[in-house]
């Protein structure tokens, strides 16, 4: 039998004490780590690439449901809730592996036999299912994780003006200052999207909250002015996508 | 004008009769005149004028009113108060019956009455031809037993609007108490899975601390079960209360969960149950559990003014991005809404629940009369 590699993310020490001795007890489980919020969580689960996370849902920083949203190579998802009738609606109308505390050794057993016989499933589709979850659950992401520095910190989105590349590296802006994103802006665009961003070029995208105006400007392509004062390029093909989503 | 006379308030009083006969002579003594005045205008109609113009006629006219209002006053008038008081409790066909048959017999009195006082009054020379004399009076007590019926109408009519306001408000304060046990918070389910989760870890942990913590969970569900929310409980009960439930808040949450509740002795005041645990409850679930570092919860007693008045406060650190606006706050269903609502009918107030916030804090807080 296959070694599963495992992480644990709860922000209660005993929760995480309790899954540890179960999951020792279980065998041909390896714990490479623990978390105990959702923006350790997004670290530690980019470090170490464990092949299975046993995943709190309400956390400090971002919860369960936020960390799932913005992981790119998602390892398989087990749920962890001590009570969330939606949530779990939600997973079982898509097959999502889940657990109740108090967790009984059997579940947790069972979760993890699932987690082996998926585990070759493709990444596209553990993606979509996830955030399709998270949206069900939890509406569009309204937080995510950015870099300042060396620190991981967490960016309501709605503070976002706009998202650009340069030099092939994703920032966010917000009203006073620019941080580094670590997902591609397709990866951003699905993310965001639903929380009210618009692809506008190539390289950007707009908080569609923050556009004030919408300008033509030379040979079919347009302008938009942004509640800072910022005027940005709207390529051709963009255009009529951004007016309809402005009702223009 | 029926009050002045206290129609409406049963029998007068003995102390007040002095002043009730007082006011049936200035009564009769100012209307007399206009009375005299508008009967002339059927038979001598120059003299309905001449009646304010003749200082002997006016006071003549004056006496006249008097003579009336004091029959009429103290037959009718006293008689009815009195009635009142006596067919209390016969039903309403037999009290009508008397009433009709007392004021008809009583108007016919106090008229003929009347007429013969004025008629044997020395120097009147006042003469009515005796049938003429028989006719007034049968008139006057086919009047007096009309007023009768409109009176007694209007009583009826006002005794059922009392009725149905009574029993309106008899309705209201048990709607009010049947919302206020259905309002009455339960233990939150995500607490109790929980707690049972961090008992399920102690188990193997820490035997004795799992054994603690189950002690602990099974006073708190007593104390919810026993608690009656329709009456309430001291303060000192539901810091008792709060005592407990964070203690079980504090296993799961160590060192992120900081409390600072009132030591010593509280107000002997009362307080709806179940109150201020799910204001504690909310500022941990909110504020501390969304809070990678944690934060504190902090409960303030305070006696207001004179002490006719206590406040009662619950502050949390919170993060600022999280604070959510006040309608959001009050959801229906949510424990908020349900505290107000409880609060609402503990206080009478439209917005018991008061919110305030700083950058990275939230204060909810209510009054109360102290009595």
């Amino acid at each position: 039998m296959m070694r599963l590699r495992a992480l644990i993310v709860d922000d209660e020490d005993l929760a995480r004490s309790s899954l540890r001795r179960m999951l020792t007890d279980a065998g041909g489980v390896e714990i490479v780590g623990e978390a105990s919020n959702g923006v350790e969580a997004l670290e530690t689960i980019a470090e170490l690439k464990p092949d299975v996370v046993l995943l709190d849902i309400e956390m400090p920083g971002f919860d369960g449901f936020e960390v799932a949203q913005q992981l790119e190579n998602p390892p398989a998802i087990v749920f962890v809730t001590a009570y969330d009738e939606y949530a779990v609606r939600a997973f079982e109308a898509n097959a999502i592996d889940y657990l109740l505390k108090p967790v009984r050794p059997e579940r947790l057993e069972r979760a993890l036999a699932r987690v082996r016989k998926r585990l070759g499933a493709p990444d596209a589709a553990k993606v979509r299912e996830l955030r399709e979850v998270a949206r069900e659950r939890g509406g569009p992401l309204q937080r995510i994780a950015a870099r300042r520095g060396k620190r991981i910190v967490i960016v309501p989105v709605r503070d976002i003006v706009r998202i650009e590349i340069e030099d092939k590296l994703v920032f966010a802006v917000t009203a006073n200052e620019r941080l580094l994103i670590e997902k591609t802006i397709t990866e951003l665009e699905a993310m965001l999207e639903p929380a009210g961003f618009l692809r506008i070029s190539r390289g950007e995208l707009v908080n569609l909250e923050t556009v004030k105006e919408l300008l033509p400007w030379f040979s079919g392509t347009w302008r938009v002015k942004l509640a800072n004062g910022e005027e940005r390029d709207v390529s051709r093909d963009r255009a009529k996508q951004l007016r309809e989503a402005m009702g223009a | 004008m029926l009050s002045i006379f206290r129609i409406r308030g049963g029998p007068v009083p003995l102390r007040e009769l002095p002043s009730f006969l007082a006011k049936l002579v200035v009564f009769g003594a100012v209307t007399g005149p206009f009375w005299a005045s508008f009967f002339m205008m059927f038979g001598y109609p120059e003299g309905a004028l001449e009646i304010f113009l003749n200082p002997v006629a006016l006071a003549w006219a004056s006496l006249t009113g008097v003579v009336f209002a004091l029959c009429f006053g103290t037959i009718c008038g006293l008689g009815n108060g009195y009635l009142r008081g006596v067919l209390k409790g016969y039903p309403p066909a037999i009290m009508g019956t008397i009433y009709i048959v007392y004021n008809a017999v009583g108007c016919s009195l106090a008229c003929a009455l009347s007429f013969a006082i004025i008629m044997h009054l020395p120097g009147t020379g006042v003469k009515i031809e005796v049938p003429f004399l028989w006719a007034i009076v049968a008139t006057d007590g086919i009047i007096g037993a009309i007023l009768a019926l409109i009176i007694g109408a209007f009583i009826k009519l006002k005794m059922q609007v009392e009725c149905t306001q009574k029993k309106l408000s008899e309705m209201a304060v048990t709607a009010s108490q049947a919302q206020s046990r259905a309002l009455q918070s339960q233990i939150n389910p995500h607490f109790f899975f929980n707690t049972l989760n961090t008992i399920s870890a102690l188990v193997e942990e820490d035997p004795g601390a799992a054994r603690e913590m189950i002690g602990r969970l099974s006073d708190l569900f007593r104390y919810t079960l026993g608690c009656s929310c329709a009456d309430a409980v001291t303060l000192g009960e539901e810091v008792q209360f709060v005592r407990d439930y964070l203690s079980i808040e504090r296993a799961r949450f160590r060192k992120r969960l900081r409390i600072d509740l009132p030591e010593g002795d509280l107000p002997p005041v009362r307080i709806p149950g179940l109150v201020l645990q799910p204001l504690v409850e909310n500022a941990i679930k909110h504020g501390i559990a969304r809070l990678i570092d944690g934060g504190s919860v902090r409960v303030r007693v305070r006696v207001e003014g004179a002490g006719e008045r206590f406040r009662v406060s619950v502050r949390n650190t919170a993060d600022e991005h999280a604070l959510p606006d006040g309608a959001a706050m009050f959801r229906p269903g949510h424990a908020l809404d349900n505290v107000r609502a409880r609060l609402r009918i503990f206080t009478g107030e439209e917005e018991p629940l008061r919110v305030h916030r700083g950058t990275d804090w939230v204060e909810f807080s209510f009054e109360a009369p102290a009595a």
